[in-house]
């Protein structure tokens, strides 16, 4: 099986390069490039930051931070691959398009293999990128041997796999028991996933933000307190392990990096097995979640009117437009489940802000950096996270019209009105995002008036533009031939909208910081001005583009 | 009311369509007829506005699709052959969507559904999103679409693959019904036996070509067999090419 799973992944890749080979070449290169920066830059960021841990003679500081920063590592990653692995293994297992005619042959076992497999590689490729890095600047810092660094990455690595694995068992679990119980609805599973998803989610946030770091320093006489303390907050979680191998390494400490390594890859093993059972119900559990509410039923019963069609269908066509993609967006499970795990990783940063102000101090005694530094970035934050958003569900807006296309192509309406539907939608949405993500940072900043209105301007104006620059160059470079939003960004445009939008991002970030640092008001007319010309010039080449639009 | 003046339509050096004219009248039910590949939907596709014609000229009511293409549109109603609709769209939010589109008032389309929905007895699931319906369910609400805004001219590209016999039936008297009533329907399809039963012509496709078109009394007489069936002229006219 696994033979075959990797067969299929490079004839995947062949397939890819086949067709536009120069362009896709020059995609892959980008895509190596920023990974390589993003690793990069998590390898700096915490080789400085955990050098410094270093420098004094306080072990508490030596010990208990890095310790510190390994268990919210291993506890965040884990729970974004938890939460990444549950959407694909609620969409892939029991509600994959075109899966019937495997579900059809002797074969049907086997697309679980295979989609167990792909969630094992979709969600925990990541942790490379991520834990890699990571590795290499503690290892740098701590001098770690051969054998605790292949002993700290196979944790990670295990671990990365346990939480995956786990997510899809969890979900076999609940529709097993949902099926026993005669309950045959999808919507029942997704809505348990997501209870148990946000649960967890709970735990963890509660673990992260109530953690109270001063009691690790507070406490002079003990040998090694800090190990004490943060095991009673984090030991609950499986991301514990591998935290303590990595930490094992800094220590020299063998049997421990041995002992937390065997117990992550005793987990996996567990979870293994509980699929392999479990997946000798494949076929049973598939078949529920194939029925549906099935139209053709003998006996007449109530109608329920579905979510949001009371509201009333508007006059214009634009505004018919508009309620379309409202009714689209908001009822789409695949679609309410993505938006949830970015909005999760956006507001996971005001755990990281609370945590500044009460530990670090930003906030309360240095005023300039509140000033100036801290809501410039915070608001590069915010627009990168809605750029991501905007990545995922504004830049293939029009593609995904796909094989739907027909209906407005064939309707006297004018393309125009359609685009300009599709950014009014997305542009009040996100701006509303943007507006609560900002008021959630700067409000525990205690900022002054002037700082909040001229941050709400330039977020606002940064995420309209960085809206109509998607939604734009998503229309010139439209793609009808997939409707997967997943493959329509990471193609070529999009990874060129990535590297603008984040370009321009960061710009506004700059500027912003040079706005309050030097007070110098008159930037903001310099941000304005850029980001209406980038507006117009992406605006009129999409609608060129449209003029000469065929639906093939 | 539909003329299609010397329409060819490339796809880089691959002609899908070469130099198709012809003619349709008020009141008239049109069918084409032709392999797979032979360039049907490429027609229709010119027709409605969805691709752009290489060469070749399309008027609807004298006027052309290219120069006024919002009131061309308004006239014509479309059945396409894979009614793919967006999956969490009731039927009844999708009639209300395309007769917004139309142009069409709320309270007339709310008062017009009712009526539609008899046609196919779809009453009691027109609330319930368009993923749980059945291929034919489908199919029945795309041709209620293209009758709501009380079009000119129908395009309809294999109208019945995919309904039961008593839908199938409904919808070509709907089609009938629309045709003697002064509207015109331009049908592409592979089911002969509904194309000879309905057409008042006949147009034969082969590989781009508008090989030949008639009743199908006259298409006997060019074949010179008075009792050929439409299969046997098809295949007459697509083989002699």
């Amino acid at each position: 099986m696994i033979k075959k799973f990797l067969s299929y992944y490079l004839k995947k890749i062949r397939r890819y390069f086949r067709e536009n080979t120069k362009s896709r070449v020059s995609v892959a290169i980008l895509m190596v490039a920023a990974v390589f920066l993003l690793a990069f830059g998590i390898f700096y960021l915490t080789r400085e930051g955990l050098a410094s841990t270093q420098e004094g003679t306080d072990p508490f500081l030596a010990q208990a931070v890095p310790l510190y920063i390994y268990q919210l590592f291993f506890l965040i990653t884990g729970f974004l691959i938890f939460v990444s692995s549950s959407i694909f293994g609620l969409f892939n297992f029991f509600k994959g398009e075109k899966n019937d005619w495997i579900m059809a042959t002797p074969k049907f076992e086997d697309l679980s293999w295979v989609n167990f497999l792909r969630a094992l590689t979709d969600s925990s490729w990541p942790i490379f990128i991520l834990a890699l890095p990571l590795l290499l600047a503690v290892q740098n810092v701590f001098n770690f041997t051969p054998v605790y660094f292949l002993l700290a990455l196979m944790s990670a690595l295990i671990f990365s796999l346990f939480a995956s694995g786990s997510a899809i068992v969890l979900i076999f679990l609940i529709s097993l028991i949902l099926k026993v119980l005669k309950i045959k609805s999808f919507k029942a599973l997704a809505l348990i996933t997501g209870l148990i998803s946000i649960s967890i989610g709970g735990l963890v946030w509660s673990r992260i933000v109530n953690i109270d770091i001063s009691k690790v320093f507070q406490v002079q006489e003990a040998i090694d307190p800090s190990l004490l303390f943060l095991k009673e907050n984090f030991s609950i979680f499986p991301s514990y392990f591998p935290s303590m191998t990595v930490f094992a390494g800094q220590m020299q400490n063998m049997e421990s990096a041995v002992s937390n390594t065997a117990i992550i890859a005793a987990g996996f093993i567990a979870v293994l097995l509980l699929f392999v059972i479990l997946k000798k119900k494949f076929l049973y559990i598939w078949q529920s979640f194939q029925e549906g509410s099935f139209e053709a039923k003998t006996k007449k019963e109530k109608v329920v009117a579905p979510l949001f069609s009371k509201t009333a269908y508007p006059k214009s066509k634009e505004d018919t437009i508009f309620k379309k993609e409202l009714l689209v967006s908001l009822r789409s499970a695949r679609n309410l489940f993505w938006f949830g795990f970015l909005m999760i990783l956006m507001f996971a940063q005001v755990g990281v802000v609370n945590l500044l102000e009460r530990y670090v101090g930003i906030g309360a005694s240095q005023e300039v950096a509140v000033a100036g530094l801290t809501p410039s970035l915070q608001i590069g934050v915010i627009l990168f996270f809605i750029n991501a958003l905007i990545l995922r569900f504004v830049f293939p807006a029009l593609s995904q019209e796909g094989s739907t296309s027909w209906i407005l192509g064939s309707a006297p309406i004018d393309l125009e009105r359609v685009f300009n539907a599709k950014f009014k939608f997305y542009g009040a949405l996100l701006t509303i995002i943007g507006i609560i993500a900002l008021s959630i940072y700067i409000i525990p900043l205690t900022v002054s008036f002037q700082i909040a209105v001229v941050s709400l301007l330039i977020l606002t104006s940064g995420i309209l533009t960085s809206t109509m620059l998607g939604l734009s160059i998503g229309t010139i470079f439209l793609n009808f031939k997939t409707d997967d939003p997943q493959r329509l960004s990471t193609s070529g445009p999009g990874i060129g909208f990535t590297l603008i939008s984040l370009a321009y991002g960061g710009f506004g970030a700059y500027l912003l910081y040079e706005i309050f640092s030097g007070e110098n008001y008159l930037l903001i007319l310099l941000f304005l001005a850029i980001s209406i010309i980038i507006y117009k010039i992406a605006k009129t080449k999409a609608l060129n583009s449209l003029e000469n639009l065929e639906f093939l | 009311m539909l003329e299609i003046k010397n329409l060819t339509k490339k796809f880089g050096d691959f002609t899908a369509v070469e130099n198709v004219s012809l003619k349709i009248e008020k009141g008239e039910f049109f069918s084409i007829i032709g392999p797979n590949g032979s360039g049907k939907t490429t027609i229709i596709k010119n027709i409605l506005g969805l691709l752009h014609p290489t060469e070749g000229q399309i008027l609807v009511n004298e006027k052309s699709i290219e120069e006024d293409p919002k009131k061309v549109k308004s006239k014509i109603g479309y059945i396409p052959d894979e009614p793919k609709i967006w999956s969490h769209i009731t039927g009844e939010e999708f009639l209300f969507f395309s007769g917004n589109l139309y142009g069409i008032d709320n309270k007339q389309i709310e008062k017009k559904i009712p009526e539609l929905l008899k046609n196919f007895n779809l009453k009691g699931i027109e609330k319930k999103y368009f993923e749980n319906y059945s291929r034919g369910n489908k199919q029945k609400f795309t041709i209620l679409a293209a009758l709501l805004h009380d079009p000119d001219l129908i395009l309809v590209d294999e109208p019945i693959v995919g309904l039961d016999p008593q839908a199938a039936e409904s919808a070509m008297e709907l089609l009938n019904n629309f045709v003697s009533e002064g509207g015109s329907v331009f049908m592409a399809t592979h089911t002969l036996p509904v194309a000879q039963e309905h057409s008042d012509r006949v147009g034969v496709l082969h590989e781009g070509k508008l090989v030949e078109t008639g009743t199908i009394e006259n298409l006997r007489e060019k074949m010179g067999d008075p009792e050929a069936s439409l299969l046997k002229i098809y295949h007459h006219f697509s083989q002699n090419d």
